[in-house]
């Protein structure tokens, strides 16, 4: 094993890299799987926000509903930048890729972390009477 | 080797990355099992004016995804560190590990992500319509 880059190897060793070359590309297929589908609760949950706006019948949830509806376009944008850097990485290895990998996975993260929290307070505040 | 000098910032970025996947994890554990305990007493008969229908559905599905979701981003949050520290002392397959990993925590949160997000998008529908 090459310890300079995990994805250089001779001999017997290319089965591992074929290997791990496979989980990098279905963990991309996954986030670009998931980005494209998140698309339309996005932009529907964004439209019923602006709609609810234009038509005067604006509620909290309507306000809500808009914001949910940007945050997890915000969620789409960081899946597919992961995604891309995912793609990055399979194609040149170094280590400046795997990096910029690490640090979209971080911000996917952070970004996906949030839209949970914010379907709680929702769903508290809904449970509570609000 | 100049090359582990170089992924040293990505071992910090990785770290960070860690941090807060392990808030993200605690909000969806947070909101899953407030989901599910939800689901308990709907079907415990505390919410009367609940009835068990498509709605009850809906929680037990998302309530289960993110239970999923949360124990399966445990269990990488929680290797994770160790295996950063494998991949530093150049050990090969501490890398399939983070990778294989890394794809399966990506699925269960995607899953997570999706049917919380379309049923906050079917509840949002269903409040407009009312």
């Amino acid at each position: 094993m090459n310890d300079d880059n995990p994805f250089q190897a001779s001999g017997t060793e290319a089965v591992v890299i074929t290997e791990r070359q496979r989980l990098l590309h279905q963990t991309r297929a996954t986030v670009w799987a998931s980005a494209v589908l998140l698309i339309v609760p996005g932009a529907a949950l964004l439209a019923s926000g602006v709609a609810a706006a234009a038509y005067g019948t604006a509620e909290w949830w309507g306000f809500a509903a808009g914001l949910l509806g940007l945050m997890t376009l915000g969620v789409v944008t960081q899946l597919m930048r992961f995604a891309v850097a995912i793609g990055r990485v399979i194609s040149d290895p170094a280590p400046m890729q795997w990096a910029r990998m690490f640090r979209a996975e971080r911000n996917a993260w952070l970004i996906a972390s949030i839209l949970p929290a914010f379907g709680m307070a929702g769903l508290a505040i809904r449970m509570l009477g609000g | 080797m100049e090359w582990h000098a170089s992924f040293a910032p990505t071992m910090r970025q990785t770290a960070w990355t860690l941090l807060l996947a392990r808030l993200g994890i605690a909000g969806l554990a947070l909101f899953y099992w407030m989901l599910l305990l939800f689901a308990a007493a709907v079907v415990g008969g505390l919410y009367t004016d609940q009835s068990v229908d498509l709605r009850f559905s809906g929680f037990v599905m998302v309530a289960l995804f993110g239970v999923a979701s949360a124990l399966t981003g445990l269990d990488w949050a929680v290797a994770r560190q160790r295996i950063a520290l494998r991949v530093a002392q150049h050990d090969p397959d501490g890398w399939d590990e983070l990778l294989r990993r890394q794809r399966n925590v990506w699925r269960m949160v995607v899953l997570a992500l999706l049917s919380a997000v379309w049923f906050a998008l079917w509840l949002s529908l269903g409040m407009t319509i009312a």
